[in-house]
């Protein structure tokens, strides 16, 4: 990829997408990269549950956490939701009282905008990895 | 402003099969507190409204349905009607336009101690315009 010019009011970019593949191949991400990658799509999905959730006694928002399941270098699994016991109820509601409020905080943190701004985290945090192994 | 929830009612009512279990006990948010099985509730998990630099130009909604029964087997088959209805449709929804639907979460039972009755709940991204 090269960007040159300037001289003559235009800025010349090339990028050659033979070269990024090849680059891309040999960036050799490993198990902590792919884990560093992920979680900052974790750490997204746990800021937007901390910030819905019903907060009375914060037991609920402090217990939000996340549990990485896999991690290798070409996987990364976590799971990322609330601890108390009664969470589920504040989620779905309770099934023997069908007009028991819900309040979503765990399904909207992976939907729409959240979704959207996980992903994004992750974009970002993919960049800045293989270019940090570019440069090396 | 258009929404998603009474629209779906209007929908999943005009549909002859699940019109034929529930009558018309399928209300959003809340049911009334004396009830007749089974009957379902709707609300709305994630509304998500999407923007253009012209404005609003389309929703992306999760929503919840609750469906009550007092007997396990027309609790299935009734959660499975609307899970049959909503699946894979795209069309008009009452006033909006669903441009895409899909399961998120398949009918799931439990059985509810305390009231003697079963739900299955069931969610569902939709898609939408006005």
């Amino acid at each position: 990829m090269r960007i040159e010019g300037g001289a003559d009011m235009k800025v010349k970019f090339e990028m050659n997408y033979r070269e990024i593949h090849r680059k891309l191949r040999n960036a050799k991400l490993t198990a902590q990269d792919v884990s560093e990658i992920g979680y900052a799509g974790s750490a997204v999905i746990k800021m937007n549950q901390k910030i819905d959730v019903p907060k009375d006694t914060h037991a609920t928002e402090i217990s939000v956490s996340d549990h990485i399941v896999q991690e290798t270098d070409i996987w990364f699994v976590d799971q990322i939701g609330p601890e108390t016991t009664y969470a589920p109820y504040i989620e779905f509601g309770v099934a023997s009282r069908p007009n028991y409020p819900i309040q979503p905080f765990v399904r909207p943190s992976a939907h729409g905008r959240n979704k959207k701004d996980a992903i994004d985290a992750i974009k970002a945090a993919f960049g800045m990895k293989v270019i940090g192994k570019w440069q090396k | 402003m258009a929404e998603i929830t009474s629209n779906l009612r209007t929908f999943l009512l005009a549909d002859s099969g699940i019109s034929t279990a529930f009558g018309t006990r399928i209300y959003v948010i809340k049911a009334p507190d004396t009830q007749t099985y089974p009957f379902a509730i709707i609300r709305k998990v994630a509304p998500t409204a999407n923007y253009m630099y012209d404005g609003r130009w389309g929703n992306d909604d999760l929503v919840q349905i609750d469906v009550y029964d007092d007997d396990l087997s027309s609790c299935v088959t009734n959660a499975q009607l609307i899970e049959a209805e909503l699946d894979g449709y795209a069309g008009t929804m009452g006033s909006i336009t669903n441009t895409a639907s899909w399961i998120t979460q398949a009918p799931t039972e439990e059985w509810s101690l305390d009231a003697r009755h079963f739900r299955s709940r069931i969610d569902v991204n939709i898609k939408w315009t006005v």
